[in-house]
């Protein structure tokens, strides 16, 4: 009597545990909190779930910021995306958004989600004031070809990184408006902007935030943790390279176009006038369109040694990093910003399989 | 004796295998526990054994190597359903099965919001073939032997209530056949023949899942798990309560991806478990094992196991060894 009592007793409080899950299929699941049951503009199977969950990688809201002689925690060669209103400018460090992909921040009056995916080493800056609300975004926990997919917590609209666009939710079909980032290395950033800020690692987590969360990812090749649509050996898999996205055409610059000093590029993509300035050395590779506003094609030069000067022209203007005229006829004149930001080569052959890299004939 | 031999060669294989060097660590220790609840003590010929039970190991514990990050935000918790039985062909083999249903939760909780995705399913099972060498009854020390395959009963391409497929540790099944290699020695200690000091060691060699998200191919890392630990009974009133305590020690190499090592899997655990079973009839035994870690060093960053508890009764059909002292299910 006793015994069956206590089988009783045991196999009931083990039924129990999945009653909410229809125990005993041959399985099934379930999920809770906000999500949307719309459809999506993408191909539902080739979207995948990363691992930790929604918000499992925490984004960061508007994070503490020090100045660039604190930060005692990155070197010169630790990269950082960096962004700049007016006189006032903030790097991201990649050791930061390694853990946590997204920081929405506010700066001088400015709403930027910096949104970065280790997997396809994309940093782009989003404008997080969508259709006229002021939102923030978090991380949803999916990924669309290997890429980061944030979602916005004003809508739960899911978006996708790299196509720039919501593919989910009521926002579906909303395009992305960029801000122009730089990403380079903390010393040339720093000669940039001496007076820079930084995010701190006092975000209100408890991370490693000099270890990279992703052991050999960065440089083995073949090494991919998701699926992707289309592959394309023309460059190594991680190779970090800059693309242009303009009117449905995609190409790509390799830091092989640039010298160890200032190279400018003056470039034509869908009969549109390009201008791409860079250092190998340096590290870094940022692009505009050639248009100061009035529909003046410009003939751009390099500038050496004169940071965050990188550019002159034949007017004698004198341009900025982020395509400002910082001196000469148009200064406060800034040239038309075009989609454009550094990734892995694989994350762009994905996405844009039929994309051109400069220089190929 | 020939047989034995062959048992001995295979099963040094595996468990060799299963301590390679692999830089990395296995995704969160949130498995189902197959590997360390194969295997009953050895009995007399014609006995069956079952055994039913209820496992949940929860994880909330972050940590990146040994260092443990303060982080309340996610938890994950493994309960598993385990049918075990075992048959005693004769009275030195003995053929033993392991069935499971698992229930998974994933749960987030971000500024005051909770996301949770729950999965649940028949889990992979596991036979094994054993090879009793010594038995306790006639020598005072027991040696067992087993050797078996993992059958991929459970599925591994759950998806959420979106259709979007769900990742490896949130499957019921791990998609892969594995080889299990198992051992089991105990002694009685000295004077008291009810004390006994026993020692398990299971190695896991783990197949490939070869359809993992459609293109790519999965590998949980092998493993090899340890358990010593001693156990006595005692008579309270008219009961026989049998406390033991064990310590176990797990090492899981890195998954990998498509044959790429994969970052955040992997490591090495360390746990002590202070168990106590209660003859509750002349055959049948209830126990309660809580595990308690002790130390672990993951590779990477990941969640480890907080606490674990698996509350189980067992109960043999036939007659059982004399002198026959459990330390149940070190």
């Amino acid at each position: 009597m006793k015994q069956n009592l206590l089988v009783g007793v045991l196999c009931s409080t083990m039924l129990l545990q999945g009653c909410e899950d229809e125990p005993f299929s041959s399985g099934n699941s379930s999920s809770s909190g906000s999500k949307n049951q719309e459809s999506w503009a993408i191909p539902l199977d080739e979207v995948f779930d990363g691992g930790p969950g929604k918000d499992g990688i925490p984004a960061l809201t508007e994070p503490e910021s020090i100045p660039a002689g604190d930060a005692d925690y990155l070197s010169d060669e630790d990269l950082v995306i960096g962004f700049v209103v007016g006189d006032e400018a903030r790097a991201y460090p990649h050791h930061i958004l390694d853990w946590h992909e997204i920081i929405n921040d506010h700066v001088t009056g400015v709403n930027i989600s910096v949104t970065y995916c280790p997997l396809t080493g994309t940093g782009i800056g989003w404008n997080r004031e969508v259709n006229g609300t002021v939102t923030t975004f978090g991380v949803s926990g999916l990924l669309y070809n290997s890429n980061l997919i944030p979602y916005d917590r004003s809508t739960n609209s899911n978006w996708s990184q790299i196509r720039l666009d919501c593919v989910n939710g009521e926002l579906k079909g909303t395009e992305v408006e960029t801000f122009p980032l730089v990403e380079t290395t903390w010393k040339t950033w720093k000669e940039m902007y001496p007076s820079t800020r930084v995010v701190s690692t006092n975000t209100g987590y408890n991370r490693s935030y000099g270890r990279y969360p992703y052991g050999g990812y960065r440089t083995e090749h073949d090494l991919l943790i998701f699926p992707v649509s289309n592959m394309d050996d023309r460059l190594p898999n991680k190779e970090r390279v800059h693309g242009i996205l303009f009117q449905g055409s995609v190409r790509i610059y390799t830091f092989k176009d640039f010298g160890d000093g200032v190279t400018v590029i003056n470039d034509n993509l869908q009969g549109g006038n390009v201008v791409v300035t860079g250092s190998e050395k340096d590290n870094f590779i940022v692009s505009f369109l050639n248009d100061p506003g009035d529909g003046t094609t410009l003939s751009f030069s390099p500038v050496e040694d004169r940071y965050p000067i990188v550019m002159t022209d034949e007017e004698g203007n004198m341009w900025d990093v982020f395509g400002r005229a910082v001196t000469g006829p148009r200064t406060g004149s800034q040239l038309r910003p075009i989609s454009s930001f550094m990734g892995y080569w694989f994350s762009f052959a994905t996405f844009y399989p039929d994309l051109s890299i400069y220089g190929d004939s | 004796m020939r047989y034995i031999l062959r048992y001995l060669v295979l099963s040094a294989g595996v468990l060799i295998s299963g301590t390679l060097p692999a830089y990395s660590q296995t995704c969160c220790s949130g498995g189902v526990p197959l590997s360390g609840n194969i295997g009953f003590e050895g009995a007399r010929r014609g006995t069956l054994q079952m055994e039913v039970s209820y496992d949940l190991n929860y994880l909330a514990t972050l940590k990146t190597g040994a260092e443990i990050y303060e982080d309340g935000t996610r938890q994950r918790t493994t309960q598993s359903l385990l049918l075990k039985a075992g048959y005693s062909i004769n009275d030195w083999f003995a053929i033993d099965a392991l069935f499971s249903y698992v229930f998974q939760e994933r749960k987030i909780t971000f500024d005051e919001e909770i996301n949770q995705v729950r999965t649940s399913g028949l889990g992979d099972a596991v036979l094994m073939a054993k090879f009793i060498l010594l038995s306790m009854a006639e020598t005072g020390s027991e040696v067992q032997l087993g050797i078996g395959p993992k059958l991929p009963l459970g599925r591994s391409d759950l998806t959420n209530n979106q259709g979007i497929t769900l990742n490896a540790d949130l499957q019921p099944g791990s998609g892969s056949w594995d080889a299990i290699s198992w051992g089991y020695f105990a002694r009685q200690l000295g004077r008291r023949p009810t004390m006994v000091a026993s020692l398990r060691v299971v190695g896991r060699l783990n197949g490939v899942n070869k359809d993992y998200l459609g293109s790519q191919t999965y590998k949980f890392g092998n493993s090899v798990q340890l358990y010593a630990g001693i156990g006595d009974q005692l008579i309270w009133g008219n009961q026989v309560f049998a406390p033991s305590l064990s310590i176990r020690y797990r090492y899981a190499g890195g998954d990998q991806i498509s044959g790429q090592l994969l970052e955040n899997t992997g490591g090495q655990w360390i746990n002590i478990l202070p168990a106590l079973s209660w003859h509750v009839g002349p055959n049948s035994i209830l126990h309660v094992i809580p595990e308690i870690p002790l130390y672990s060093q993951v590779g990477g960053t990941q969640l480890t196991p907080s606490f674990r508890l698996q509350i189980g009764f067992y109960h043999s059909f036939g007659r059982i060894n004399k002198n026959k002292s459990k330390i149940y299910q070190l």
